[in-house]
């Protein structure tokens, strides 16, 4: 009887532990990422000739808008793809956050994007048809011109503002606009490590990604507004340089479990 | 057994006599009535529309509060034409917004009715379901709530909404197309709005020489081929604010009118000095018959304009980075390259938005 008793308990004890193992499925998190922008590591101010370029020059930023896709979570040598892209414009505050549902629970080491759009996916269909991507649309006149029923696709970024070569200069317009010319595939994954492993169990995540709009103008290479002039779509060399100096634009930055 | 039977047949006769006519009276009491016309309405059904959206064009957001009804439509378009709306009932939204210039007014500043001239050019309404920001300053974000404006503007139709909607109640036919379209008789002026919002809706044009030509039916004239070239091209640069299928990015630019706005378009409503003198860029659709052209219409022709891009730009610290060719004054197109940018913008003109017996008064 004594036997019964504590057999009755054993198993009842057995029962609730394995129920506990099988009702406890993997708990998928959230993680938000958070466009911030800077120069030289400041807050971005707008319209303000606050800035001072490597070659010396003044400048300001008025408008940026730029494309990002192929957002990737790692853990352990595995890679979660989220196969989308996200149109970021610092004039518009809803495009400033883009949250990542359904992260599966583990933990997570680094996180990858591409600036821009990879040949294969830099067609009309890959995005959402909204006006706002539309204004994106990169001409046929200058993407490949050896294929002209091609898609085009999207401008990769549209940074543009205005400098001044000297304090006594007028101001002149600069206009960083990157993407595929002439058919060009000038896009580039970035990869970065999170600060501290990210714990995915059931909750939410939030990490800030901040461009440097500075880097887009040095290291390694010396962008001067004057040599390459104020429209830099048709010219491969200009696009080649922001591209190189694209590797050090973003980094990451605050990631806390909410 | 036959009793039985006999008695059946009277009993489900009588049932019959019964619940006739109680089913019907239960039917009637569906309908409504109109208090102020002693008048019986059918059940209100309205007839909800989709809208047949121009290939590749974008996704068009139609407000969750508005759907598109088939009486909604009828009703915004009667609005629209009706002089009803104004102080005198001698204006109505047409006069200022002419169909034949495809919703805007050939006059550079239009006339209110109490003679009152404007400041701005009437703008075009065209493709405006896809506007998220109205009226050239973009001060409003809805086609519902832009319609409340012109109709109070002392400067425009200078009624009050009040006696307008007093005049609409009263009126022997609009009650009843109210009910149809939102199902009361009770109009306020919300259902104005959002009746003539869900007309401008429908007033879409992508049937032009240009949209046929890029679904391979048509082709360009080696004129027109060359200045749809040059259009998308950094040298002539018009696809930047000019973008995608509507030919406008929503946006709003200073593009280097004057040295000194007068003025302060988007500045007065955000009250950002970096934002003065920006004006939100029309469409190219039907640009053909919109002149004249700017927020001020100071100009009469495309040629002119084409002339102001190409050498008249003025250096302003509020210019737009996008008018690239500042420093230079412009960008000193050839001849050629005028006559081939006036080619290619003649080919967004779409006679049949024209000519729509949809879009014309009945």
């Amino acid at each position: 009887m004594r036997w019964g008793k504590w057999s009755s308990i054993g198993l009842l004890l057995a029962v609730g532990v394995l129920s506990q193992f099988c009702n406890n499925p993997a708990q998928p998190g959230t993680l938000t990422l958070h466009f911030k922008h800077t120069v030289d590591d400041l807050q971005l101010h707008t319209d303000t000739l606050l800035y001072r370029a490597p070659t010396g020059y003044r400048y300001s930023v008025s408008n940026l808008r730029y494309i990002l896709s192929e957002f990737v979570l790692y853990k352990n040598g595995e890679s979660l793809l989220y196969n989308s892209g996200h149109l970021i414009d610092i004039h518009d505050t809803t495009s400033l956050a883009l949250r990542l549902n359904l992260v599966p629970e583990g933990s997570y080491d680094s996180i990858s994007f591409r600036f821009g759009l990879s040949a294969d996916n830099n067609h009309k269909s890959y995005l959402p048809n909204t006006v706002a991507y539309q204004s994106m649309y990169w001409p046929k006149q200058l993407g490949d011109t050896t294929d002209p029923l091609k898609d085009p696709g999207f401008h990769y970024m549209q940074y543009e503002g205005m400098y001044k070569t000297d304090d006594n200069a007028l101001p002149k317009p600069f206009n960083l606009h990157a993407g595929p010319t002439w058919g060009n595939d000038n896009s580039f994954v970035v990869t970065l490590p999170f600060p501290q492993k990210m714990h995915i169990k059931g909750n939410d995540w939030n990490v800030d990604i901040i461009m440097d709009l500075q880097e887009w103008l040095q290291n390694p290479h010396v962008f001067d507004f004057e040599y390459y002039g104020p429209a830099i779509m048709p010219n491969q060399a200009a696009q080649e340089v922001l591209r190189d100096n694209g590797s050090t634009v973003f980094r990451l930055a605050n990631l806390t479990d909410k | 057994m036959k009793r039985f039977f006999e008695a059946c047949i009277f009993g489900l006769t009588a049932l019959f006599l019964i619940v006739t006519p109680v089913f019907f009276s239960a039917c009637n009491k569906k309908e409504k009535v109109d208090p102020d016309q002693n008048d019986t309405l059918p059940p209100y059904k309205p007839t909800y529309v989709s809208l047949q959206i121009p290939e590749g064009f974008p996704i068009m957001e139609i407000p969750d509060d508005n759907p598109l009804t088939k009486e909604g439509i009828a009703l915004g378009k009667k609005l629209f034409f009706d002089p009803i709306l104004s102080g005198d009932s001698t204006q109505s939204c047409a006069d200022c917004h002419k169909p034949e210039h495809s919703f805007s007014d050939d006059r550079r500043f239009s006339l209110g009715i109490t003679g009152a001239i404007g400041t701005r050019q009437a703008p075009p309404i065209i493709n405006a379901g896809w506007m998220k920001k109205l009226f050239w300053d973009g001060r409003v974000s809805s086609l519902e709530e832009q319609a409340l404006h012109p109709v109070e503007n002392p400067d425009e139709m200078a009624a009050t909404w009040e006696e307008v909607v007093r005049r609409l109640q009263r009126h022997p036919v609009y009650p009843k197309l109210f009910y149809s379209a939102f199902g009361t008789t009770e109009i306020t002026r919300y259902h104005v709005v959002k009746a003539i919002a869900q007309f401008e809706r429908t007033l879409i044009s992508g049937n032009s020489r240009f949209d046929l030509a890029l679904q391979g039916k048509v082709f360009f004239t080696p004129l027109e081929q060359d200045g749809y070239d040059l259009f998308y091209s950094e040298r002539g640069d018009c696809f930047h604010c000019h973008s995608g299928l509507l030919f406008t990015d929503n946006a709003f630019h200073n593009n280097a009118l004057d040295s000194v706005p007068t003025d302060l378009g988007l500045e007065k409503i955000t009250g950002k000095r970096s934002d003065r003198g920006k004006f939100k860029t029309p469409t190219l659709r039907n640009i053909e018959h919109t002149e004249p052209y700017m927020h001020d219409g100071r100009f009469a022709s495309l040629e002119e304009v084409i002339d102001f891009y190409s050498e008249g730009l003025q250096y302003s610290p509020y210019a737009d980075p996008l008018m690239k060719a500042l420093p230079q004054g412009g960008k000193h197109f050839t001849p050629y390259e005028k006559k081939a940018l006036l080619a290619f913008l003649k080919t967004l003109t779409d006679t049949s938005f024209l000519n729509n017996p949809d879009f014309l008064p009945e």
